[in-house]
């Protein structure tokens, strides 16, 4: 899990984002080649269809608020999926007006909790199967998770972006592990 | 997730402390030193965790960089409806400056419709402007305007039963009503003496001063700089004294004011003289004899007369009052 850890050089980062603040395309794309992959695969978790589109859109506010943005790598992180979260819970309350959009059926096979429960059980769990077990939690615990392990962030960051003490963070995150290992026991079983 | 309600749910504690859950949350523990049963789970996460997505192109990197520079060039729309706002304000408030303008040309030319032309008369008589009311008067106020000056007649230009009249600016004074003024007097020079015969209501003073006629006191006030002493009540004898000024453009009932810079003569032996304007009213038997002009409003002679309610309007002197009593 050593990704996770992994953050742009801050020195580094000053640079790319100073670089960026005016415009530079090739600063732009730096980040954008750094952070993509983990912010499509939050948005992925919760909103699998509109993941994409979701990134552009949570992209295009990042070069808007660019020339407002103060701090560091971890804050840049933090900021960024702050932005995603909202742009996805805007996607939400727009999927709930609509509840007349058909479901995907592509998604309804890939939910099959069968496969992943096999998969597991062997040892050879993916990713995306991964993500599906997490957001088996309750959609608290899943959120804190999820942004925690994909997103990269700190208990304090995610507290920031949930509006919640990072004390309470721990205590969610406390619960959903010891959540995740009573289903991997039924699952051994 | 399994189900609360299961009773198979296997219900045997998990050890975990919160520290413990943090560092396996911020991938620092391998699953070969989780705590006992979170072995699984942190392989969960770190499968989670692997970036499975395909390889982002270099492509798609420039078409989302160029469209994140491109987002930072456009001007934010909070932006742009502020310079709309901005215009928008401008051109209003060229155009008020517009109307405003041509308004209050129109108005000095006299060209406008009377009831527009005495609105904006008295709007612009407030900030100082003589414009002549609709009846060609230089502000046609009831209480009096403040164009009294050096005129003539002694003029009770007032409003009695309004009981407020303005004096005007500068007769020496005026015959005013036969009645105690009522009024006040505002004015340079403060109330106007009356003279003669004619009970002045002194607006100026306070006092009226009596000629011949009436000697009851007056109820006005001066707010003049000067005041006018009380004439005392005279019988028949005029009071030269009087400073007060009034606005020959307001109506009296006998509460007048005196105006301008007249003189009244009470009870047929004063004498009055002076510019003034306004009228005169009052039930005086004195005469005044006014010298003067009268500004603005066209006065009625020294004649005092009771209980008037003439509006004094017009430009013009003034006659000298002719001694009545």
């Amino acid at each position: 899990m050593g990704k996770l850890n992994e953050t742009v050089e801050p020195r580094a980062f000053d640079e790319v984002l100073s670089a960026a603040r005016v415009g530079d395309v090739t600063a732009l794309g730096e980040m954008y080649r750094f952070y993509q992959p983990s912010l499509v695969r939050y948005l992925r978790a919760n909103a699998l269809d509109a993941a994409d589109d979701l990134a552009s859109e949570t992209w295009l506010d990042v070069a808007g608020g660019l020339d407002r943005f103060k701090g560091g790598e971890p804050d840049f992180r933090r900021w960024l999926f702050t932005i995603a979260r909202r742009r996805l819970l805007d996607d939400q309350r727009r999927i709930t007006r609509r509840r007349t959009d058909p479901t995907d059926g592509s998604r309804l096979e890939r939910s099959d909790p069968t496969a992943d429960t096999q998969a597991e059980a062997l040892g050879r769990i993916d990713s995306a199967a991964a993500v599906r077990r997490i957001m088996e939690l309750s959609p608290e615990q899943a959120e804190v998770v999820l942004l925690r392990v994909v997103g990269g962030l700190s208990a304090e960051d995610v507290a920031s972006i949930l509006g919640k003490t990072p004390g309470n963070i721990r205590v969610i995150q406390h619960r959903a592990l010891t959540q995740l290992a009573r289903q991997a026991e039924r699952v051994e079983q | 997730m399994s189900d609360w309600r299961d009773p198979q749910r296997d219900t045997t504690p998990i050890e975990l402390d919160l520290d413990t859950a943090d560092r396996i949350l911020s991938g620092a523990v391998e699953a070969a030193d989780a705590p006992p049963g979170f072995e699984s789970v942190v392989q969960l996460l770190q499968a989670a965790a692997i970036d499975e997505t395909a390889e982002i192109e270099g492509f798609d990197e420039w078409r989302a960089a160029a469209a994140m520079a491109a987002a930072m060039e456009t001007p934010r729309p909070a932006r742009v409806a502020g310079g709309r706002f901005r215009r928008r304000t401008a051109m209003a408030l060229v155009c008020t400056v517009t109307v405003f303008t041509a308004t209050a040309g129109l108005a000095v030319a006299g060209a406008l419709p009377g009831p527009a032309q005495d609105v904006v008369s008295k709007a612009l008589h407030h900030v100082g402007v003589s414009v002549p009311g609709s009846s060609g008067s230089p502000a046609d106020d009831p209480q009096g305007g403040g164009t009294g000056n050096s005129g003539g007649s002694p003029s009770g230009g007032s409003n009695g039963s309004n009981g407020k009249s303005q004096a005007g600016g500068g007769g020496k004074h005026g015959n005013a009503g036969t009645k105690p003024g009522q009024g006040k007097a505002k004015g340079a020079n403060g109330g106007a003496g009356s003279a003669g015969g004619s009970g002045a209501g002194g607006a100026g003073d306070g006092h009226t001063t009596d000629g011949g006629g009436s000697t009851t006191p007056g109820n006005g006030k001066a707010l003049g700089k000067n005041k006018t002493k009380p004439t005392p009540p005279g019988a028949g004898q005029g009071n030269n004294n009087g400073n007060g000024q009034a606005n020959g453009l307001g109506n009296g009932n006998g509460n007048g004011q005196a105006n301008g810079n007249g003189n009244g003569t009470g009870a047929g032996q004063g004498q009055g003289q002076g510019h003034g304007q306004g009228q005169g009213q009052g039930q005086g038997q004195g005469q005044g004899q006014g010298q003067g002009q009268a500004n603005g409003g066209g006065a009625t002679g020294g004649q005092p007369q009771g209980n008037g309610n003439g509006k004094a309007k017009g430009n013009g002197s003034t006659p000298p009052s002719q001694p009545t009593g």
